[in-house]
């Protein structure tokens, strides 16, 4: 038998999307993560739990997923960047403490690598039922910024992006990533290095400092806990100084400010990948793991000489509402592939108002779409 | 003309199918650099339960990573044969596991019953290195990957306590490839 031993083509990995998943963390700065073990999330707090303590970082597994969520909160407000990972039943478990973190404005990342549910479901096999509860599972009216990995490397991008949303605009992100691209393995040469963003810090005296400063522009920085700023954080509806007020001239600036700071900054936050969308008769709509199904489909039908485009959600929250309105007028019409019920699709039928037709190709047993199902889907539009 | 191979190796938990797809698919991404990408189904449990590694080899982009037919099918039980055999290429291979697949198969595909266990046994003193034996085999009788980077590949991802009587059990599945192919 020969015995050379043969070397590995330059720089390529053969890499996991929770691996993927966990770079991008580490590559964003991040000081702590915090998690309660749950398939098919346990590869990101693997590789955190190898990580973090040799580069003086945190890591704790704590009691469950409100424990966990609420640790991120706590370890943000200490000034590190901070995030957790779960799945399904964790994060409805996390919703609460979402809230407050939205409430309160602290940066923090979560991460859902969704199974099928509901319930415990199927640990093992992905789905997308969680997008609705990214968007509202927590009370109240509230804003909230959701990105969706459909490959090992966006695995990584995204997460970096994560991160820099959070520090950038003092807000929860969730990266919505699923079973079957947080297991998948793939190819990837060495990942892209990418701006990092850290939050903005006070530099007035403490004396004069407020947390919640609705004059300061969408975003007001935020002070560390010990870095000798007191200040005062609260779930309540809160003035400028943190504490609660139930008078209307401090309530409506800062509900104001909230969803401006996302709702304002719409070209800064969301992201989409688009083929052939100017010239698609049909516009498949789609993300994660579904939008590998889609493109397979949209490839086999290009090759029939069909007109179809990809509008692939990067940014799943918010959506890009004026992108979908502007290919409701140009397209016939959206198919929308998704591994759920159709989350999104509900919505674009919103958007399309009526203008375009909006069919959905949907499945949710924990298999994956396959790329005939969406062609048929083309062939009978 | 770009080609898309589809493997699947199917078969119940503990059988080593999602380790022996991942050095086969470290094999064809990192020691050959095709394009590669891997997913697997498995049971939330250990062992037992149905467990399943599907393998895309190509030299374009992979969208779609589950296999749409396969080029090469490992079935290591009757459960794995039953629930895929249809979803093979015309031209396609199944491998079985001549032990525990059985019955008589009357389509159109070509069918190899290897005693992969028992060549196992023989070579590696366990029946626990079949799967490192069919994929010797799938290195011979397909050009999905090479033998010698499935070597590296397995040298470099599995422990040093169990690297040998698996480099055994592959390259006596290379040997019984070789020879079937001359038949």
């Amino acid at each position: 038998m020969p015995t050379t031993i043969k070397q590995p083509k330059q720089s390529a990995r053969f890499m996991q999307g929770n691996e993927a998943i966990a770079e991008g963390a580490l590559a964003a700065g991040i000081g702590f993560f915090a998690a309660y073990p749950i398939t098919p999330a346990n590869e990101i707090s693997e590789a955190m739990a190898r990580e973090l303590p040799a580069r003086g970082a945190v890591f704790i597994q704590m009691e469950d997923e409100i424990a966990s969520m609420a640790a991120v909160i706590g370890a943000s407000l200490g000034g590190l960047k901070a995030a957790t990972a779960t799945s399904g039943p964790g994060f409805s478990l996390m919703q609460e403490q979402i809230g407050y973190a939205v409430a309160t404005e602290i940066p923090s990342v979560v991460i859902d690598v969704q199974r099928a549910g509901p319930s415990t479901g199927q640990p093992t096999f992905g789905a997308q039922g969680d997008v609705m509860q990214a968007r509202w599972g927590t009370h109240g009216d509230h804003p909230i910024i959701v990105l969706s990995p459909s490959s090992v490397s966006e695995c990584f991008a995204l997460t970096v992006r994560a991160f820099n949303l959070a520090e950038k605009y003092r807000t929860p992100v969730i990266l919505l990533a699923d079973e079957v691209v947080g297991h998948m393995r793939e190819r990837v040469s060495e990942f892209p290095v990418m701006e990092v963003v850290s939050r903005a810090r006070p530099e007035v005296h403490p004396e004069w400092y407020f947390p919640y400063d609705n004059d300061l522009g969408d975003v007001p920085p935020l002070a560390a806990f010990g870095d000798g700023y007191r200040y005062h954080v609260t779930g309540l509806f809160h003035d400028k100084s943190g504490f609660p007020t139930q008078r209307i001239d401090e309530i409506d600036p800062w509900f104001e400010r909230l969803f401006h700071k996302i709702e304002g900054n719409t070209d800064d936050i969301v992201e989409v990948s688009e083929e052939g969308t100017r010239e698609a008769e049909i516009v498949l709509v789609s993300y994660g793991a579904a939008a590998r199904s889609a493109r397979h489909a949209m490839k086999m039908a290009a090759a029939d000489g069909k007109r179809v485009g990809l509008l692939k959600l990067k940014t799943l929250w918010p959506l890009p509402e004026d992108r979908i309105k502007e290919l409701a007028r140009s397209a016939k019409g959206f198919i929308v592939v998704e591994m759920n019920r159709g989350q999104v699709r509900l919505d674009i039928e919103r958007l399309a108002a009526g203008r375009a037709a909006v069919e959905g190709v949907h499945r949710f047993d924990g298999e994956m779409i396959s790329p005939t199902s969406v062609l048929k889907a083309i062939e009978e539009f | 003309m770009s080609y898309r191979h589809d493997v699947r190796l199917a078969g119940e938990g503990g059988q080593g199918v999602v380790t022996g797809g991942l050095v086969l698919a470290e094999a064809a991404a990192v020691y050959e650099g095709k394009n590669v990408v891997m997913t697997q189904t498995y049971a939330p449990q250990q062992r037992g339960g149905s467990a399943r590694a599907e393998i895309i080899v190509s030299d374009a982009e992979i969208d779609y990573p589950k296999v749409l037919e396969a080029d090469v099918l490992l079935a290591l039980n009757q459960e794995a044969f039953d629930r895929y055999h249809h979803q093979v290429k015309r031209n396609g291979v199944i491998i079985v596991e001549s032990a525990h697949v059985g019955g008589e198969y009357s389509g159109h595909i070509k069918v190899l019953k290897v005693p992969l266990e028992e060549v196992s046994c023989h070579v590696a003193g366990t029946s626990q290195s079949a799967n490192f034996v069919a994929l010797g085999v799938v290195s011979e009788i397909s050009d999905i990957v090479s033998a010698s980077a499935l070597r590296a590949a397995l040298r470099a991802r599995l422990p040093q306590q169990v690297r040998q009587m698996n480099l055994k059990a592959l390259n006596a599945g290379v040997l019984l490839g070789r020879n079937m192919k001359r038949t």
